[in-house]
């Protein structure tokens, strides 16, 4: 367990050192990977020549480390616990007296204290609190070091390495370059140069990160073929997402050849059935199947394969030993690691509980590998639904109650994080909630090598989060300020506002990208910072679109189009053409610096825009996915704006305020577009009333309340703070 | 696939625009389908041409089986970006400024 402490090499008598040191010991910090023999080497070679040397080294077993909490603490359901318990041991080792109080608390201060305090080391947060806690406690190790050697390994990102060599640089020790040392398959590269390279270099390794993104996504289903049809999936449960995760999960269903309306096991599942219960049963026609579904959504945290269910866990475990034996036997085999862990949405469980809970499955359950709590081959769930119960009392007696193996996670969750717009290097007013952009190209059924299209761009939230995805990304946009970016560091002001050093100091990767656009963001900005390909970006008029390409070529060209269009909220929608009448006509000798004039594009002719631009270059089935924001009257029935080549397919409410609610639109293109859809009848029918509740927004919140009104529904509740977005 | 948008300039006789180039960057990005996917989209006459004003030599008559001549399409496609230069309309002679690697197409108010 706490095993590979300090090897100890102090000879009796030091020969080669002993004339002119005679009583120094060398303390030597050996850091850096863990997946060769290095360490033995050198400390082979240091006994071998008996040198006065005294060599330490991080845990460097993984598994040891992350479960030795667990395991001489007890087992922790949730992760950050567990993790927590594995810190605290691991402290102990390298706590010494003086050293006692200067540990940093990461397991009991806020998360914002442990980015902020982070960012000043490294500019990057990537990175758990166990991971921080363990790096706090080698910090001790490096400080009593007169010599520290830090090896760079081939295999993963070495930030830990990167860490401990710019810490120890930042205490004026020794670096090494273990180019002499000898080795297996030695990277000889300096080891200055590496770090400068880990902490500058993220633009360089950009275009691979793309690829490796991509194949996240494809290789996160397991190929182990399991053998039930029926699988739990369960949803993130945040408030303001709760309304888009069965939009969402239709089309992914749709999209990966599964009926949705047949795959919800009862009651009458899909988006009709939506309730704000966590869990859902899917019959999906295979594991593998059910894992690229998961994998790809940004709603559902995992799934589980039901192996056996029962209103109790007796009645479930004879369900799982009923199970057939042919089927689940390839999981028992003797090289099969495992775990079991125990879930109830809401509730914790005590190790005894968990431990209660195992025990009724023991019998049923005749595994023969080894237990790993951490990065097990197979991963079991024993789940336990309430129902619908009072939160917040003691835990009731389960409703339900599920044992399952684990088919897979969202390996999308994690582009939530990662294009987080904390972190994003471009931003505008209206700038796109980065999660709800996600949701937004998955229910456009966006995938690698859709082509997208926005008309509607802006800073391009929606088209990272379509690139994210794999799709090809064509965006046009009138606002010349908004496609172009702002001078520099637009976004250091409001860092400096909110009293936070300026991101600039710390983050070196934005600097470099910076520096590449000349001192610029623009939206290009954000997709080198997430190593995706620059997108196609116009300026246009996006009620002239047509004018400006040749018909064949937009017509039934995308997969789909996503947009968030202007509704004048925060930012007004504005189209070619002078409001006043007598245009007088641009001076040649003008005419290159000329600003054109615009004016306002009401909302209905925006709408009446979008809707055409997806009839007419969409492909057949191809999905327009937009935001609609509409007062609380707001029928999507009724008042959504139709075009006759477009299907309804859902619309999902995330309330905003009390006054409003946006809207998720998701419509299909039907028919090919014909020429009869372009007339002024037609466009009447899109536009519908002059009064539709998404007309006049800004006005209209801008009206005190109207008290006491038993017809409008009640208002739901707001969203968590800066979670609104804007529109 | 850009038309000129000038009023009065028939649809056949703004196309193709003129590319002129100022400033231009390679970024080099995977092979993969889009390739396909654009191809029947674009003349491939006038992607001659603008390729052949940002430098990259193209195939008179392409074979879609050719590997190689597939994979220079997709460098003038996805990996030349103008950042500065202009679209001119042959008809009109308006010129559609190209900054930032964004053209610019939008109509003054006395065009409109």
């Amino acid at each position: 367990m706490l095993s590979a402490l300090r090897r100890v090499a102090r000879p009796a008598a030091a020969r080669s050192f002993a004339a002119y040191t005679p009583a120094r010991t060398w303390q030597v910090y050996l850091s850096g990977e863990i997946h060769s023999d290095w360490r033995e080497v050198i400390a082979a070679g240091v006994a071998d020549r008996e040198l006065p040397v005294e060599l330490a080294a991080p845990i460097t077993s993984h598994e040891d480390s992350d479960d030795c909490g667990a395991v001489i603490l007890g087992d922790e359901a949730s992760r950050p616990n567990y993790d927590g318990k594995g810190a605290r041991l691991n402290l102990i080792r390298a706590r010494t007296g003086r050293q006692a109080r200067a540990t940093f608390p990461t397991s009991e201060a806020p998360s914002s204290t442990v980015v902020r305090s982070f960012r000043p080391i490294l500019g990057r947060a990537i990175i758990s609190r166990s991971a921080l806690d363990a790096w706090m406690c080698t910090r001790t190790l490096i400080d009593a070091a007169d010599v520290v050697v830090v090896r760079f390994g081939d295999k993963y990102r070495q930030w830990n390495a990167a860490f401990d060599a710019g810490y120890a640089t930042a205490r004026g020790k020794a670096l090494h370059d273990p180019v002499d040392a000898p080795q297996p398959r030695a990277r000889r590269a300096a080891a200055g140069t590496t770090i400068k390279r880990k902490l500058s270099g993220a633009g360089a390794a950009m275009p691979k990160q793309r690829v490796g993104l991509r194949r996240e996504l494809a290789g996160a289903p397991r190929t182990r073929e399991g053998f039930s049809r029926t699988f739990l999936l369960r949803f993130i449960c945040e408030k303001h997402t709760l309304s888009f995760r069965y939009a969402e999960l239709d089309a992914l269903l749709a999209a990966h050849g599964v009926d949705p309306r047949a795959a919800y096991a009862a009651p009458a599942g899909g988006a009709a059935g939506a309730g704000a219960d966590p869990y859902v049963a899917v019959a999906f026609p295979s594991a593998a199947c059910c894992a690229e579904v998961v994998s790809k959504a940004i709603l559902v945290r995992d799934a589980l394969e039901v192996w056996g269910e029962g209103d109790d866990h007796a009645a479930c475990a004879a369900a799982v030993a009923a199970a057939p034996a042919e089927g689940a036997a390839p999981f028992f085999a003797a090289d099969v690691s495992w775990c079991v862990h125990v879930e109830g949405f809401g509730y914790s469980f005590s190790g005894a509980e968990q431990e209660a809970r195992r025990g009724f499955y023991k019998d049923a359950l005749p595994f023969r590998g080894r237990v790993r709590l951490k990065g097990a081959d197979e991963q079991f769930r024993i789940l336990e639904v309430y129902g619908d119960v009072n939160r917040g009392g003691p835990r009731p007696a389960p409703s339900r109650c599920y044992f399952g193996r684990v088919v897979a996670c969202s390996a999308a969750r994690d582009l939530v994080h990662k294009c987080d717009l904390k972190r994003r290097i471009y931003l505008g007013p209206t700038a796109l909630d980065n999660e709800l952009a996600l949701v937004m190209a998955n229910c456009a059924r966006c995938d690698v090598g859709s082509l997208v299209l926005d008309p509607f761009a802006g800073t391009g939230s929606i088209l990272v989060a379509c690139a994210l995805f794999g799709g090809f990304c064509y965006g046009s946009d009138i606002d010349w300020k908004v496609l172009r970016g702002k001078g520099e560091h637009e976004n250091d002001g409001a860092t400096r506002r909110r009293g936070m050093r300026p991101r600039k100091s710390a983050s070196l990767p934005v600097d470099a990208l910076q520096r590449e656009d000349g001192h610029q963001k623009t939206l290009f900005s954000n997709f080198r910072q997430y190593g995706l390909a620059p997108p196609e970006i116009l300026r246009l008029d996006a009620s002239r679109l047509f004018d400006s390409f040749r018909e064949p070529a937009l017509a039934g060209t995308f997969d789909c189009v996503v947009s968030d269009p202007p509704y004048g909220i925060r930012a007004g929608a504005r189209c070619s053409g002078a409001a006043r009448d007598d245009v007088q006509a641009v001076p040649d000798h003008l005419r290159a610096g000329h600003v054109p004039a615009t004016q306002p594009y009401p909302v209905a002719d925006v709408l009446a825009d979008l809707l055409e631009i997806a009839a007419r270059c969409l492909k057949v089935g191809g999905r327009l996915a937009y935001l609609l924001p509409a007062t609380a009257d707001f029928d999507a029935a009724n008042d959504c704006p139709a075009h006759p080549a477009l299907a309804f397919v859902a619309a999902c409410a995330q309330p905003v305020s009390a006054k409003y609610a946006r809207h998720l639109v998701v419509m299909a293109k039907a028919r090919p577009w014909g020429a009869a859809d372009w007339t002024p009848a037609a466009r009447a029918l899109v536009k519908r009333s002059v009064d539709a509740p998404y007309e006049d927004l800004r006005a209209k919140l801008a009206e005190p309340a109207k008290l006491a009104e038993p017809a409008a529904p009640p208002p739901a509740p707001a969203p968590a703070p800066g979670r609104c977005g804007v529109m | 696939m850009l038309v000129s948008n000038v009023k009065g300039v028939e649809e056949c006789d703004g196309y193709p625009l003129q590319l002129e180039i100022e400033e231009m960057r390679t970024e080099e990005t995977e092979f993969n389908a889009f390739v396909h996917r654009m191809l029947p989209k674009v003349r491939y006459d006038a992607l001659r041409i603008a390729a052949a004003a940002a430098g990259c030599d193209l195939p008179e008559a392409l074979d879609a089986t050719d590997e190689d001549a597939l994979r220079r399409v997709h460098t003038a496609l996805c990996d030349v970006h103008v950042v500065k230069g202009a679209l001119v309309c042959p008809k009109s002679g308006r010129r559609f400024p190209i900054n930032n690697g964004i053209p610019n197409m939008l109509l003054h108010e006395d065009e409109v």
